[in-house]
């Protein structure tokens, strides 16, 4: 019951943080909003259900799918880093996201569970150690360093939690590659209207050895099914050792 | 003055424009339409195209495997006709196709040669392009045999299969792979032998054929068919062999769906194929239909949040063996359409009630009859007659088509029918939907 209320809020959560209402349905189509009339109502994150119980860690598996590739990209300070190197031996969750995206259920969506998950590694030193979360813009021209610094900052920044780079590219040049290896389509209207961007939101976990481990799609995008398999990869690390 | 053709063409670009969506993941409306992975863009209007997996015959046109591309946009001046067509090479037994998530792949299979096919669908949808074929399945999957569904998740295809290399039986697994055609990972359906954790109703036959995923309730279902053995045996022989009649699957199971670990297996005689998930927030339930044994089955979580399997209604006289094959669910989990090979019915039952479906409609498509999709809307329908090369009919029931008909809630009316033989074209089997407007920006 705790857990539906707090899935719940963590929905509504997603509202503020959206700023604007939740009517960018044409310039964020993937997202769910129904353009067609006659459809029937679409389903509100106030709405959105997870109904299921919570993942044991340990007691799944995750197979490998792919390597995570690799690219160039730019963190908050404009300084120029490597993906595989941020990524520096620990499990990572990897968002892809636009800071103008005004579809509640799309970015926002998935920067609040970054938050969600950001928060439980507060309390969790060894989440806090392996952890790593990333956020990365796929709007460079938009989505300058010094944006991305101000992105779905921490409220707590002091919090001993997981560290979280947020990060973006130089140009739609450079980040052409990261999103074909990633399989992120983005498509770009032709006017240069806020908020036009579409793509398919996906989140990826990828294990210290730089794999693909399993890819999210909104309705598996909750912070503790998120969690399981994070704590799913690091007991699958220790038992290695 | 408006012509008629602008008007034709006005109201058809209002419709489109009206209606294609990029739906998002998740069970919202938002359709064979209707029968698709909820993660996969959605045509929530009027589809342009028909794609239609056609197996070869021997000494029609070219005899290959074939994707046939069927014009079905109003007012186009080929509406109802054969517009492209590409052939694969040989016969490979095509069964079934389905789209990668983002919708710009066709993945397509040969339940005989395992071999899988990927059309480029996206840079002309009228024009699919064969880019891309993996004759490593068996191998990379750790034996199984006969790709059979394909079901899109984010970036990766789930593969159910039909048989294995070992002895040709229904035993089999779900297999994945990644969007770009390398393998991931193989589970086997749970036996007797090998539960694998799942509760057993009576018993565990290994056997698969479809898998369905509900996400809300992280549970994916699936059912059970028979192995390469009987699916390329000639009919007539196979049902003169009482021991080979045996070889047929028994069970569906519930799975756990990200753990990809079985939950529980249903004893569900004989032969459960299709699986449709119902559509709307609350409906935890989804249908099957038993080929054998002619009953519409219901997979449903009871009161206690566990799932249960059971039968609600026949599907025409069972004793008469109609052969249930391929079901439709609407969109707004109304009407549940159910296609039976040997009489050549389709039956459309009233399944507002799921625990009591009723029939409201059934109508003689042809001597045979196979598949069934349907528009998001429910407003058009298209049937194929082929189930496989050795099971079809001879002589004059051996009718091959695609029928196109309207849905007005009371009566299908015919749009156009295309005579698969007469075309030289082959056994027209699985359909799926295909819209340029999936692709623009």
């Amino acid at each position: 019951m705790r857990t539906q209320i707090a899935r719940i809020l963590l929905a509504m959560m997603v509202a503020t943080l959206a700023g604007a209402p939740g009517s960018g349905a044409w310039a964020h189509p993937e997202h769910g909003s129904s353009g067609a009339a006659g459809a029937a109502t679409t389903q509100t994150p106030a709405e959105r259900r997870i109904e299921f119980a919570a993942l044991v860690p340990g007691t799944y598996e995750l197979p490998v799918i792919k390597p995570a590739p690799d690219g160039n990209v730019l963190d908050t300070t404009g300084t120029s880093r490597r993906l595989h190197r941020l990524m520096a031996g620990k499990v990572v969750v990897l968002s892809f996201v636009y800071t103008q995206c005004s579809d509640a259920r799309g970015c926002p969506l998935a920067t609040a569970v970054l938050h969600q998950i950001h928060r439980a590694t507060a309390s969790d030193p060894v989440l806090a150690e392996r952890l790593k979360l990333m956020t990365l813009s796929f709007d460079p021209a938009h989505d300058t360093p010094a944006v991305m610094a101000r992105y779905g900052r921490p409220s707590e920044p002091a919090m001993r939690a997981s560290e979280w780079d947020r990060l973006t590219t130089t140009s739609e040049r450079a980040l052409a590659p990261i999103l074909a290896g990633y399989g992120q389509l983005v498509a770009r209207p032709a006017s240069t209207q806020a908020g036009g961007l579409t793509h398919r939101l996906r989140v990826y976990l990828i294990d210290p050895q730089r794999r693909i481990r399993n890819i999210y799609g909104l309705d598996f995008l909750d912070p503790e099914l998120l969690l399981a398999d994070v704590r799913t990869l690091l007991l699958e690390e220790r038992g290695r050792r | 003055m408006t012509t008629t053709r602008n008007r034709h063409f006005i109201r058809y670009a209002a419709t489109l424009a009206m209606a294609i969506v990029l739906a998002a993941t998740g069970r919202l409306a938002r359709a064979d339409e209707t029968c698709q992975s909820p993660y996969m863009p959605k045509i929530t209007g009027e589809e342009e195209f028909v794609y239609v997996w056609t197996l070869g015959v021997v000494g029609l046109g070219d005899g290959s495997d074939k994707l046939v591309t069927v014009d079905s946009r109003r007012g186009s001046p080929t509406f109802g006709q054969v517009i492209h067509s590409v052939s694969v090479g040989g016969r490979h037994e095509a069964h079934h196709a389905d789209f990668t998530d983002d919708r710009r792949f066709l993945w397509a299979s040969g339940i005989d040669t395992s071999q899988i096919f990927v059309f480029d669908v996206h840079t002309d949808p009228a024009k699919p392009r064969l880019v891309k074929t993996i004759d490593s399945f068996v191998q990379a999957s750790g034996g199984v045999v006969g790709p059979h569904g394909f079901y899109a998740l984010p970036g990766r295809m789930l593969i159910g299969g039909l048989s294995n290399a070992q002895d040709q039986t229904g035993r089999t697994a779900i297999v994945e792979y990644t969007n770009e055609g390398q393998y991931i990972a193989t589970y086997w359906m749970p036996t007797d032998a090998a539960q694998n954790g799942a509760a057993i109703e009576k018993m565990a036959d290994g056997y698969g054929y479809d898998a369905r995923v509900l996400p809300r309730k992280n549970v994916m279902f699936t059912t059970s068919f028979t192995g390469r053995a009987n699916y390329m045996r000639n009919l007539g022989e196979l049902m003169q062999d009482p021991d080979a009649m045996k070889r047929f699957g028994q069970t569906a199971a519930v799975w756990n769906f990200h753990t990809r670990q079985p939950k529980k297996v249903f004893h569900m005689p004989a032969a459960p194929l299709e699986v449709r998930v119902a559509w709307g927030p609350t409906h935890n339930y989804a249908f099957t239909s038993t080929a054998l044994t002619s009953q519409i089955w219901l997979i449903y979580e009871d009161g206690q949040g566990e799932w249960q399997a059971k039968a609600v209604a026949d599907i025409g006289d069972p004793k008469k063996i109609p052969l249930p094959v391929d079901i439709s669910l609407s969109a707004d989990d109304r009407i549940l359409w159910v296609d039976s090979f040997m009489d050549g019915m389709t039956r459309a039952f009233d399944v507002s009630d799921p625990f009591h479906p009723k029939v409201i409609y059934q109508k003689q498509i042809g001597r045979q009859l196979n598949m069934v999709s349907q528009s998001w809307d429910g407003k058009r329908l298209y049937f194929t007659s082929s189930l496989l090369a050795n099971w079809d009919k001879g002589g004059v029931d051996n009718e091959q088509f695609l029928k196109a008909f309207t849905w007005d809630g009371q009566e299908l009316r015919e749009r156009f029918a295309l005579d698969f033989t007469a075309l030289k074209l082959g056994r027209p089997h699985v359909m799926r939907f295909g819209s340029r407007e999936l692709y623009r920006n």
